[in-house]
């Protein structure tokens, strides 16, 4: 992933603070986020975005005044139950693709539907059998060249 | 030691880390950073999150206070206050009376016999 794209999106996670932490702290964090990607890894930054957000929000939520704890200035009149929900439906999210991307990797599935064409056993990842599964039926549903051959 | 210390709950390992790297001088937030790895000599690392997510309670708490630049091109620093030093003070004094309670009893311990 490039150093902007990564950025990008490490400024898109910075909304899941809340507003008076965010423009407290917002462009510290976007400021050094290069140096720390360098040294702790892109996902280490966006888990850790994650994590502190969520302890964040519950610190707001339980605040005594919480008008002064919006997740978005446009949704400020949404509840505290709202938007830890959504801090934590967005951790999940990151969490998904942190195991997909990590554990088998986006670009092995052409690799899978070439390996199963060609007849060869394929090691099937239990994180994905979906995948896996509708790969090997395209396969099953899509007759081979030597097949359609001995057809002729 | 006064009575609202003794009731004072553990620091986390993050919110100690950065109260010992302040208590070497105001530093600015990735500063903090780089001080907390070298004194771990890098097993520790703090993420950005959790640097903030520390330091604006430690500000709530009026342990650190932040100072702000005089001109656009300087980062703010952050200095531990006197009530900082009195808990990082009251922690590390916590810690040792725990290390030496548990060499006590280290030492106290008889080897078991293996059967």
């Amino acid at each position: 992933m490039s150093s902007f794209i990564s950025r990008e999106v490490y400024r898109r996670f910075l909304v899941l603070y809340p507003e008076p932490f965010r423009k407290e702290f917002g462009d510290e964090m976007l400021g050094m986020f290069e140096a720390c990607a360098a040294a702790q890894g892109f996902w280490s930054l966006l888990s850790d975005v994650v994590f502190s957000a969520f302890r964040q929000q519950l610190r707001y939520a339980s605040a005594p005044s919480p008008k002064s704890a919006p997740l978005y200035t446009e949704i400020g009149s949404s509840s505290n139950l709202a938007r830890i929900l959504a801090v934590a439906v967005a951790g999940f999210g990151a969490a998904m693709l942190f195991s997909v991307f990590t554990t088998t990797g986006e670009s092995k599935m052409p690799e899978l539907h070439t390996a199963l064409r060609a007849g060869h056993h394929v090691w099937v990842p239990k994180v994905m059998p979906e995948q896996c599964s509708q790969a090997l039926e395209h396969v099953r549903t899509r007759p081979s060249r030597a097949r359609l051959n001995r057809v002729k | 030691m006064s009575a609202q210390e003794e009731g004072r709950p553990a620091l986390s390992p993050a919110a100690l880390q950065i109260l010992v790297a302040l208590a070497t001088g105001d530093l600015h937030g990735y500063g903090i950073i780089q001080a907390v790895a070298a004194e771990s000599q890098g097993r520790v690392r703090i993420g950005p999150g959790s640097l903030y997510d520390n330091l604006k309670r430690l500000m709530d708490q009026g342990w650190v206070r932040d100072l702000q630049p005089s001109s656009e091109n300087e980062k703010r620093l952050y200095r531990l206050s006197a009530a900082g030093k009195a808990a990082l003070a009251h922690e590390i004094s916590r810690l040792d009376h725990l290390v030496r309670q548990t060499k006590r009893s280290l030492q106290a311990m008889k080897p078991r016999s293996v059967e």
